[in-house]
């Protein structure tokens, strides 16, 4: 339609009446899809985890699942494909990384719940213990609007009983389910967001991910350069660490990891506890008195639940085997992996 | 908090108070405000006002001081300029330009180069086993500094040859350099373009308007869509080159084409469509660059007003092509390498406006090849030729760009080592995969295709309101949902 000097007031009106409608049309069409047809929408991270979970679940009927949760560091740490020989024979365990990034223990329990809720169940699971995350006034998931939004709507009390601020939570929550140009954070592929608003479950396949089949998610090779070495070890010095003299076990830390033992208790799961490799940079930031802290605490938990605990600092101290001082190289992966199944296999005897 | 969110809620914070980056909610908030305003005003003097105000506001919430410095230069020069069109003596006119150039330049020098140099000599002093304590000046780069200080410049001379009249009115010439739409990343504009625009009394345009509102949604989606998402395979590999595979630094030097492209052609679309809005129209600075068939060609189409800038205010003044053939590529070069050093202050800027250079000298000289060889000039004129010329320009521009972004020769290195020998290590997956680099891409090639050809031209004016009102929203959408996680500056602010 070729339009004629002195009609454009007329058409350019037309067309932002149009451009006005079929915007209506599409942010309703987001709401409905975020809100209710696509449950995982704003947690597509776990539903990655799960989804490849739920395959090898499918692969291995017949084996217990043992799941180990945790945060980025498990995440990267542990390459199971290396260990295939030990976890995918008759009547061996099914281990399966269910690491999250950022996943402390307030996640771990929130997506430990989802798993027993909705499956797969597992028969037994690992918690990570970070020391410095022990301390945290309360989780990152409840601080960091990128975060909260992975909160389902039916968990979002719970995370206000968690939040220092519950009406902030529930605010900046409530805000993310009306602004589509609301950020996610952490990592996570756009296009899988793309994709998955388009109703066409064949394009799903086309998704790509950071993981591999068995939850692992890929680190640099090794030896990683030094200066890249020392940039990474400072932010993560940064990040982790506390005031010591003020270190004490937060009480939300301690009711997410009661949490999970309780809920674990009930559900006849078996749970034992362990803590990561770490470099003696790392180590060398914690005080004499957060030790004594985490290892008090850790006791007291030891002894009223009866779980077993697994304490892997030590194992590779060399910085050489890491990336930032917290989180392996591919050389530390591999020497760290097979000693850790090794170990966690021992439960089964 | 998104985008919509401080809309929806209507939360205004101290944060909306700062409008620096066009695709930001608090640019929108600012632009609606003068847009309103600037249009209800009838008077003219009161809308040259209001834009001076306007402006001087945007640059202030930047950073209040360095606008005094920008004020006071830009006063400086509206003196000098009356006074070299009143004075007679070559001399004096001679010394007054003299003065100019070296307060523009000094200023530029000040702020963008004293540290680098500084740092430079140390280095080479501490190579040469010489003891050294070399100063750091805390400085802050002024945003935009080496864009007005070219226009400031270009004003002067162009007043000294009497090729424009010295502007009588101060508030029209401090608008001139401050105009917000491209205050801080250009277009480079010229006086004699710019002033006159200034002049004319304006009434709203509808077709004007739409004009500028299809050039701001296609900056917001370039610079969103395009230049944000490729961002992230681009800036952790050049950050840390040795730990990704070939492949991730092979797609890192094609994104960043991608990004540069982009960022900065998104900036200038911007720029140009909000002036439009405003009734001002600013020079083209971007014309499918990656469509170019020789280097010299992709000069006439990628950042346009600097490379006419330096034609004509470096390169014709030192000769330009009027010498012998080494005068002339010795002019080239110069003026290229004078050009990386304009991007930054660092040497890889350098090497990369001197590998402009070898490479606009090498196109010369094989022009002159192909003169006495009719056969391989019209092989070269077929499609295949033109389409193997327009590849070959293309990848030689992704790897001059790898020299560009990388932070140092180090670095640069270690990139090149990767793209040439066969490298394990990471790839880039999230938050985007290298696929979505197949996709942009794609994309890029179809819109240079598309304008190339002139099909723009046939198909819009066949639109219905309608679909420019689906064109409209897929674009909004497409911009925002395939936006990066944090919103970023724009590439050329540093410059």
């Amino acid at each position: 339609m070729h339009i004629k000097r002195g009609q454009f007031k007329s058409a350019f009106l037309a067309r932002l009446v149009w451009f006005l409608a079929f915007l209506s049309f599409s942010l309703l069409y987001w709401w409905v899809m975020t809100n209710f047809a696509i449950r995982d929408f704003w947690d597509p991270q776990f539903a990655l985890k799960r989804d490849f979970l739920r395959a090898r679940v499918k692969e291995n009927p017949d084996s217990p699942l043992w799941l180990i949760m945790g945060g980025s560091r498990v995440e990267s740490d542990l390459r199971l494909v290396q260990v295939l020989d030990r976890i995918r024979k008759n009547n061996a365990p099914l281990i399966y990384n269910f690491g999250l990034s950022g996943a402390d223990l307030f996640r771990q329990y929130i997506c430990l719940r989802r798993l027993i809720e909705n499956g797969p169940k597992p028969q037994r699971v690992g918690i990570e213990i970070f020391g410095t995350y022990l301390n945290y006034k309360q989780s990152n998931f409840l601080a960091a609007p990128t975060l909260l939004v992975r909160a389902r709507r039916d968990e979002i009390d719970e995370y206000c009983s968690f939040s220092s601020d519950p009406a902030f939570t529930r605010s900046v929550w409530e805000r993310s389910r009306i602004d589509p140009t609301y950020k996610y954070g952490m990592k996570l592929p756009h296009q899988t967001l793309l994709l998955r608003l388009i109703p066409m479950p064949l394009l799903w396949r086309l998704e790509k991910h950071f993981y591999d089949k068995w939850g692992w998610v890929k680190v640099p090779p090794a030896p990683i350069p030094k200066e890249d070495y020392d940039r990474e070890f400072l932010m993560a010095k940064a990040y982790f660490t506390n005031d010591p003299a003020s270190f004490e076990v937060s009480r939300n830390s301690d009711r997410a990891l009661r949490g999970i033992l309780d809920l674990c208790r009930n559900e006849k799961i078996d749970v034992f506890l362990f803590q990561l490799p770490e470099s003696t940079d790392l180590t060398a930031l914690y005080t004499d008195h957060e030790n004594a802290c985490i290892k008090s605490y850790l006791d007291q938990i030891k002894s009223d639940y009866r779980v077993p605990m697994m304490d892997c600092r030590s194992w590779l101290p060399d910085p050489y085997y890491y990336t930032d001082g917290n989180h392996l190289n591919a050389t530390g992966v591999e020497k760290f992996t097979p000693a850790f199944v090794d170990e966690v296999l021992k439960f089964s005897k | 908090m998104g985008f919509l969110g401080c809309l929806l809620t209507g939360r205004i914070s101290a944060d909306l108070i700062a409008p620096v980056l066009f695709n930001s909610v608090q640019f929108l908030i600012f632009f609606a405000v003068v847009f309103a305003a600037y249009w209800s005003v009838r008077i003219h003097w009161l809308r040259t006002l209001l834009l001076l105000v306007a402006s001087y506001y945007f640059y202030m919430s930047w950073n209040a001081k360095l606008a005094a410095v920008v004020a006071t230069s830009s006063l400086m020069d509206y003196f000098i300029a009356r006074t070299i069109e009143s004075s007679t003596g070559e001399w004096q006119r001679r010394r007054l330009l003299g003065m100019s150039i070296v307060m523009n330049l000094g200023l530029l020098f000040y702020f963008k180069y004293t540290n680098f140099f500084l740092e430079s000599l140390g280095q080479l002093l501490g190579r040469l086993g010489m003891e050294h304590h070399m100063p750091f000046l805390e400085v802050i780069l002024p945003i935009g500094i080496s864009f007005y200080t070219f226009e400031a410049i270009s004003y002067t001379v162009d007043v000294y040859h009497r090729h424009a009249e010295a502007e009588k009115n101060p508030l029209h010439f401090l608008l001139f350099i401050t105009f917000f739409p491209r205050m801080v990343a250009g277009p480079i504009i010229r006086a004699r373009n710019f002033l006159p625009q200034l002049k004319r009394n304006k009434r709203f345009s509808w077709a004007r308007f739409d004009l500028g509102v299809q050039y701001v949604l296609m900056g917001l989606f370039k610079k969103m869509a395009i230049a944000d998402r490729m961002s992230n395979l681009v800036d952790p590999v050049y950050q840390s080159p040795g730990q990704y595979s070939s492949w991730a630094v092979w797609v890192a030097a094609v994104a960043y084409s991608l990004q540069v492209y982009g960022d900065f052609s998104g900036y200038s679309d911007i720029a140009l469509g909000t002036a439009h809005m405003l009734g001002f129209k600013l020079p083209e600075n971007f014309n499918m660059p990656y469509m170019s068939r020789n280097i010299a060609e992709f000069w006439r189409r990628w950042h346009i007003s600097l490379s006419t800038w330096l034609r004509d205010y470096v390169f014709i003044p030192m000769g330009g092509s009027r010498g012998t053939l080494v005068r002339t590529m010795f002019t080239l070069m110069m003026t290229f390498a004078l050009c990386g050093l304009w991007h930054g202050a660092r040497w890889t800027f350098v090497a990369w406006g001197a590998v402009q250079g070898v490479m606009m000298v090498a196109h010369r000289l094989f022009l002159g090849w192909c003169k006495v060889r009719p056969k391989v000039r019209e092989m070269l004129e077929t499609k295949l030729g033109t389409t193997l010329r327009i590849l070959a320009t293309y990848w030689a521009c992704v790897l001059s760009f790898v020299i560009f972004r990388s932070q140092d020769f180090q670095r640069m290195k270690l990139m090149f080592h990767a793209m040439f020998h066969f490298q394990e290590g990471m790839e880039v997956r999230y938050p985007v995969s290298s696929d979505s680099l197949i996709f942009t891409f794609v994309l890029v090639a179809i819109s240079h295709l598309v304008v190339e050809f002139d099909l723009w031209k046939k198909i819009t004016p066949r639109l219905t309101p309608l679909e420019w009102g689906l064109a409209y929203t897929v674009i909004i959408i497409l911009a925002f949902m395939m936006a990066s996680e944090s919103q970023k500056t724009f590439i050329y602010f540093q410059f």
